[in-house]
């Protein structure tokens, strides 16, 4: 359990700015995760912290110390990567091992240090086995049993879900979230999936060409998104063109659409100077039959989902609303009116 | 139609390598041998106490002892060269890889009267470990290709698992590469061992007086105005069966794909 502190860290790929970090500090016993697409620099800053590349400018610092020119060997930290990694001459006890053995622990207390890890995610009777026995999501928890055995003050992950298929997928994002809260570690995941980011997570820092726009747990980077790009990659959107007529109070605020709808929002994090959209998450919006108080919208297309319905609801001339509704709970056809809630709106830069 | 050609291209297997060897077998162990019938007249250890007592163990002793120091050496310089050159990216990769193919493209007869000149300046004609030196010309390129297509067969993130893990680089390359290139490493040892205890023109070019390795030895028997069949495939046994010991252990022990990786690639 450490901290990180991350300072002016630049590297370049040639002339692209592959990873640019201000000040970042990850707290001691902390899930930080580093969110984005493909290519906006969230694995190249974690392979800056494992030391498997160097960075351009800047310093890491791990509980004060500096550790930016260290090699990786001497960091006491791990890492989890995508595709496994896991030494195939050895079977998955010396796997696990082999951190321990690094550090030079007596043979005996590897043997209940590997033991002990093995029984926590589930695969003591793979023991034996050699890897290519073994299927992706039990490779997948021999690579975490093998980061953890050896207590680092720091564990890295680098995707490392996204080789697994999504059930088994969604079955090991569940056991990293047991496992996190038996050994609290401190720990800096990488993915682009939103999902494994706000189960996981006790901050998420969206990342976006080389530079974080935004940190905050997955309750604020949710419901108040610094900007759009933020808003549609951490979830469903309906963005709503328009300026805020008027201040409420401190925080809320009522916003004029172009179409000249009315609607009370939260001000979010937008200041006078940028240009404004208000976001309805689609679960925000709630349909009732017509001719109930509220705002006017037309059923323009519905689509069979199973068990829900996804609606899109013209409600002026230039804005449309997407939600769901579940499928026992239909209230209307294409074309019919109806009459839509916005339940929770926030007003964040375009 | 398929069945047909493979079972021919088998057959003239069989006769261009193993009618030859066999022959071998044949003039070695004859005593009295005309070569007009298709057996030898007589059987007897007559050629092998001719070659013994005209100083086959010396021949041999050398033979065994350049072989192996020829695959200790090559496998110590081409292993550091194969880890870089096969797993970090680096400029002129191709460039690189094809240099050390030079020995192979320069014909030997070149090379060794270069060397020759140099070699006597040095006062190292007839030196045991320049003809060590000089073996390694032809077989450090086999192990080279050989261990450097292990090394990038091998996923880089697996050199990077180790290293977060706490070993160093000199650790990571004992614990974690040369387990996993052994089998490209054997099979380099292989060519590399067949090339030194085959290796006859450098050797005769650079060894004698001193060093008169078992072809320099059996080309006493067959160079000069006459040719001594019997003594010359008496020879011959020495270098045949190990070779063919070689290919069985190979065989036994590592998988054959192994061995074809080790051919050299264009």
């Amino acid at each position: 359990m450490s901290t990180i502190l991350i300072q002016n860290l630049k590297k370049y790929y040639g002339k692209v700015l592959a990873s640019s970090i201000k000040e970042l500090e990850i707290k001691d016993g902390e899930f930080f995760t580093l969110l984005g697409p493909s290519g906006c620099g969230k694995t190249t800053t974690l392979r800056m912290l494992a030391g498997l590349i160097s960075p351009d400018e800047g310093r890491i610092l791990i509980d004060d110390k500096d550790i930016t020119n260290f090699p990786p060997e001497k960091r006491n930290l791990t890492m989890v990567f995508q595709n496994f990694a896991l030494f195939p001459h050895m079977n998955v006890f010396d796997n696990v091992a082999f951190g321990l053995r690094m550090r030079h622990m007596p043979e005996r207390e590897i043997q209940i240090r590997v033991k002990e890890m093995l029984k926590m995610l589930r695969i003591e009777e793979l023991s034996d086995r050699r890897i290519e026995q073994i299927s992706g999501g039990q490779q997948q928890r021999v690579g975490v049993a093998r980061a953890i055995a050896p207590h680092p003050s720091v564990v890295l992950f680098d995707e490392p879900l996204s080789n697994l298929d999504a059930k088994l997928r969604e079955e090991v994002r569940y056991e990293l979230k047991e496992l996190q809260k038996k050994v609290n570690i401190t720990a800096v995941y990488v993915t682009h999936d939103q999902a494994e980011a706000m189960t996981l997570s006790d901050r998420i820092a969206i990342m976006q060409s080389g530079i974080i726009i935004q940190i905050g747990n997955p309750k604020e980077v949710y419901f108040t998104p610094v900007n759009a790009f933020v808003a549609s990659f951490v979830g469903g959107t309906n963005f709503i063109e328009g300026e805020i007529e008027k201040e409420i109070s401190q925080d809320r605020v009522l916003f004029r659409s172009i179409d000249g709808l009315l609607i009370e929002a939260r001000k979010g994090m937008v200041s006078n100077y940028d240009s404004k959209v208000l976001l309805v998450r689609p679960e925000a919006v709630e349909l009732k039959k017509a001719n109930e108080n509220g705002i006017k919208g037309t059923i323009e297309s519905k689509l069979y989902l199973g068990g829900s319905l996804e609606y899109r609801i013209r409600i002026g001339k230039n804005s449309t609303l997407k939600t769901f509704a579940s499928s026992v709970n239909d209230v209307g056809d294409v074309n019919s009116n109806v009459t839509v809630f916005i339940k929770d709106a926030v007003v964040i830069k375009s | 139609m398929k069945r047909i050609s493979i079972s021919i291209v088998s057959v003239a297997m069989v006769l261009i390598i193993f009618f030859p060897v066999f022959v071998i077998f044949e003039w070695a162990f004859s005593t009295i041998w005309y070569g007009t019938s298709l057996f030898p007249t007589q059987l007897g250890f007559r050629s092998f106490i001719q070659v013994i007592q005209a100083g086959l163990g010396k021949s041999l002793i050398l033979s065994f002892t350049i072989a192996p120091l020829v695959v200790l050496f090559s496998a110590l310089i081409s292993i550091p060269a194969a880890y870089i050159i096969g797993t970090k990216d680096i400029k002129s990769k191709k460039l690189i890889e094809n240099l050390f193919l030079i020995p192979l493209i320069v014909p030997p007869i070149v090379s060794g009267i270069g060397i020759l000149s140099i070699y006597t300046q040095l006062g190292l004609i007839g030196n045991y470990m320049a003809i060590v030196l000089v073996h390694m010309i032809g077989a450090t390129p086999y192990m080279f290709r050989s261990v450097e297509a292990s090394f990038e067969s091998i996923d880089p993130s697996i050199e990077e698992a180790a290293r977060v893990l706490g070993a160093t680089r000199l650790r990571t390359i004992l614990r974690i590469y040369l387990p996993l290139v052994t089998p490209g490493l054997l099979s380099g040892s292989v060519f590399a061992f067949s090339w030194s205890l085959n290796e006859f023109l450098l050797t005769l070019l650079l060894g004698l007086p001193n060093i008169v390795t078992l072809p320099v030895f059996l080309y006493r028997y067959v160079g000069g105005y006459y040719i001594s069949p019997g003594p010359a495939s008496a020879i011959s046994v020495f270098l045949i069966v190990p070779s063919l010991f070689i290919v069985y252990l190979m065989e036994k022990y590592i998988k054959s794909e192994y061995v074809a990786g080790a051919g050299i690639k264009g």
